[in-house]
């Protein structure tokens, strides 16, 4: 598979698993702590799917979803929470986020929207 | 002969030293005759009879048989005795005689008899209560008939005391069948057949009374056999036997009854008391509210009021579960869920709809139907948080949510392997064993995922229905695509629009509001 992911998420634990799990699926994986340099690698490159954590210092998730929705409408942006109904998700969604992925992340969601 | 000759003569030495001291008081009593001296010499006068009929013993003998035929002429016994030395030992015809002498003619055993005259002969001892004829007695006639399993009569009765030991909740008072089960046993007619007695005099047979009981519903007959044709419970009185496929339990479910686990349908008329659990490979029926701990039914479950969970409440619903409410529950039902009134703080599961009738309304908790959710209300002003999820199959859900789980542990632990192998620890070999190991689990648990994901059965066309009102803060999820209710809304449905990949509200019409 040569699907490219981008994870923004400012807890490495997080970061690492996803990294791990979905490398060992065969795609591409980057991650990202700093939600501003995320952001920008998802605005200058392409990816099939951007995985970002709603909760970060300094930025949150809505506001990098917009930043980069903004930039690349087509793009497919999933926000990670612990929260389905937290404020900051619902603005996520608000803004263009496809949908919300339960911490660390729900692996059936993140297949599902890169199946073909 | 010897051993013979020997007892008889010291009888006989023994015998007459008595007599002869008792002799000696005869001189005595003869002056005084009273009843109590009469009665002295009559012994005196016996003893010395038997004492000279033993005497006779010394005489040479031939060998000699007696035979005795018990009052009922059913059976004869004999004593042999063998010859003085010299004489002629009994022969078969001796015997022969003997027998014919007493009439005897039927159910003679010459094997025994042959064997007592050798034994006598040879070893020259006395061969007594020989049985040497028995008589026949007659077979009665009896009717075909049924004889239901004593197992299965049995069981309700049987207290092993090892049950002391065990847990009561696992004693079922119900004796249950299988399909296929052997409940009763054929016994063909028994023609009657005449006796004998050893006189030869006829014993006429009787006809004998035979079980009239006969197999009722749910078995079926095969060859010699009653069989079960059906999973059930063995019920039985004295005129029938058959195999119920409903359990009606009149009481609570308690010690009395026991976890109930029964192969076809129950109804429970009682309560179910905290802790027990009910197990049904047919239909469940609730009269009253079910308090669940542990509900298990292959098809439908009804439950004519409430179903409440408490906290480990857990049902599991093979078929369509209907409730006037349900409350603080886990469940799981492969068809639809149907309430009357509400679904409150649970967790629903249904394979197919979640519909709440014309007041139904769902507050907190969550509800996954895969083909939609129907409700009058959704959520509160002020309440818990509710979450509807429709679209995709739970049970591949919980399965890649199970995978999920486990595959973050070996994540984390693959980071710990890594820093423990560029930290360059003791035990690098085995360290990199490990992270083969781990590796492969991943990559196993991985293609599992992968193939699963297939079986997730989208239904981009589920929709959730709110006739009335719907609040904010609700979750909705259609085919994994999210939407948070920001405000109040109206008679409204949510359905996902596949172009825009988002789900979009819209307002019901007149119809569907009716509906």
């Amino acid at each position: 598979m040569d699907k490219k992911i981008l994870v923004i998420d400012d807890e490495r634990l997080i970061l690492d698993a996803v990294e791990t799990i979905l490398e060992d699926f065969g795609y591409q994986v980057e991650c990202f702590e700093n939600p501003f340099e995320g952001e920008r690698e998802a605005i200058e490159n392409n990816y099939d799917l951007i995985l970002v954590d709603v909760r970060m210092p300094d930025r949150n998730g809505a506001e990098v979803t917009q930043a980069i929705l903004k930039a690349k409408p087509d793009a497919t942006v999933l926000i990670i929470t612990a929260h389905p109904t937290h404020p900051l998700a619902k603005k996520a969604l608000d803004v263009g986020a496809k949908a919300l992925l339960k911490k660390p992340f729900e692996i059936s969601k993140v297949l599902d929207f890169l199946r073909d | 002969m010897k051993r013979s000759k020997d007892f008889a003569t010291e009888d006989l030495i023994h015998s007459s030293e008595q007599f002869l001291e008792e002799l000696g008081d005869v001189d005595s009593i003869t002056e005084e005759f009273t009843g109590q001296a009469e009665e002295r010499i009559s012994n005196a006068v016996r003893q010395r009879f038997i004492s000279s009929e033993d005497a006779v013993l010394d005489i040479e003998i031939d060998g000699y048989v007696e035979i005795t035929v018990s009052e009922d002429e059913m059976k004869a016994e004999a004593n042999f005795y063998p010859p003085s030395e010299g004489r002629k030992p009994i022969d078969v015809y001796d015997v022969e005689n003997a027998l014919q002498s007493k009439g005897v003619v039927h159910g003679i055993d010459w094997d025994v008899i042959k064997k007592a005259i050798f034994q006598c002969n040879t070893e020259q001892v006395p061969i007594t209560d020989v049985l040497i004829a028995s008589g026949t007695k007659p077979i009665h006639e009896i009717p075909e008939h049924l004889i239901v399993e004593e197992t299965l009569l049995s069981q309700k009765k049987s207290l092993d005391l090892e049950s002391i030991r065990v847990d009561f909740r696992q004693k079922s008072p119900f004796v249950l069948v299988k399909k296929g089960d052997v409940l009763a046993r054929l016994f063909p007619k028994q023609e009657g057949v005449q006796g004998a007695t050893i006189l030869g005099k006829a014993l006429p047979y009787s006809s004998e009374k035979a079980s009239k009981i006969e197999p009722g519903n749910n078995t079926e007959k095969e060859e010699d056999r009653i069989v079960a044709s059906c999973d059930g419970r063995f019920e039985h009185n004295n005129r029938s036997f058959w195999v119920n496929e409903v359990l009606t339990l009149e009481r609570d479910i308690d010690y009395r009854t026991g976890n109930i686990d029964f192969p076809g349908d129950v109804i429970i008329n009682g309560q179910i008391k905290d802790g027990f659990t009910v197990n049904s490979g047919g239909s469940v029926y609730c009269n009253t509210t079910m308090d669940a701990s542990e509900v298990i039914s292959a098809k439908d479950l009804v439950v004519r009021l409430g179903l409440i969970g408490r906290q480990t409440g857990r049902v599991k619903v093979g078929g369509t579960l209907k409730a006037k409410f349900i409350e603080n529950c886990y469940v799981e039902a492969t068809d639809s869920v149907i309430v009357d009134v509400g679904i409150l703080n649970s967790a629903v599961h249904a394979g197919n709809k979640v519909e709440l009738q014309k007041k139904g309304i769902i507050v907190g908790g969550t509800i996954h139907a895969q083909n939609g959710v129907v409700a009058t209300q959704l959520g509160t002003a002020m309440g818990p948080k509710t979450e509807i999820y429709c679209g995709t199959n739970f049970p591949v859900e919980q399965k890649l949510q199970w995978i999920r789980d486990k595959n973050v542990e070996i994540a984390f632990k693959l980071k710990q392997v890594e820093r423990k192998l560029a930290s360059g620890s003791e035990g690098r070999e085995k360290i990199l064993e490990l992270q083969q190991k781990l590796k492969a689990a991943l990559h196993k648990l991985n293609e599992a995922a992968g193939s699963l994901i297939f079986q997730l059965d989208r239904n981009e066309e589920a929709e959730i229905v709110v006739r009335d009102r719907v609040f904010p803060g609700v979750y909705i999820e259609i085919c994994h695509v999210s939407y948070i209710v920001s405000h109040s809304m109206r008679s409204v449905s949510f359905r996902l629009d596949k172009a825009k990949g988002k789900i979009v509200p819209e307002p019901l019409s007149l119809k569907e509001r009716i509906v």
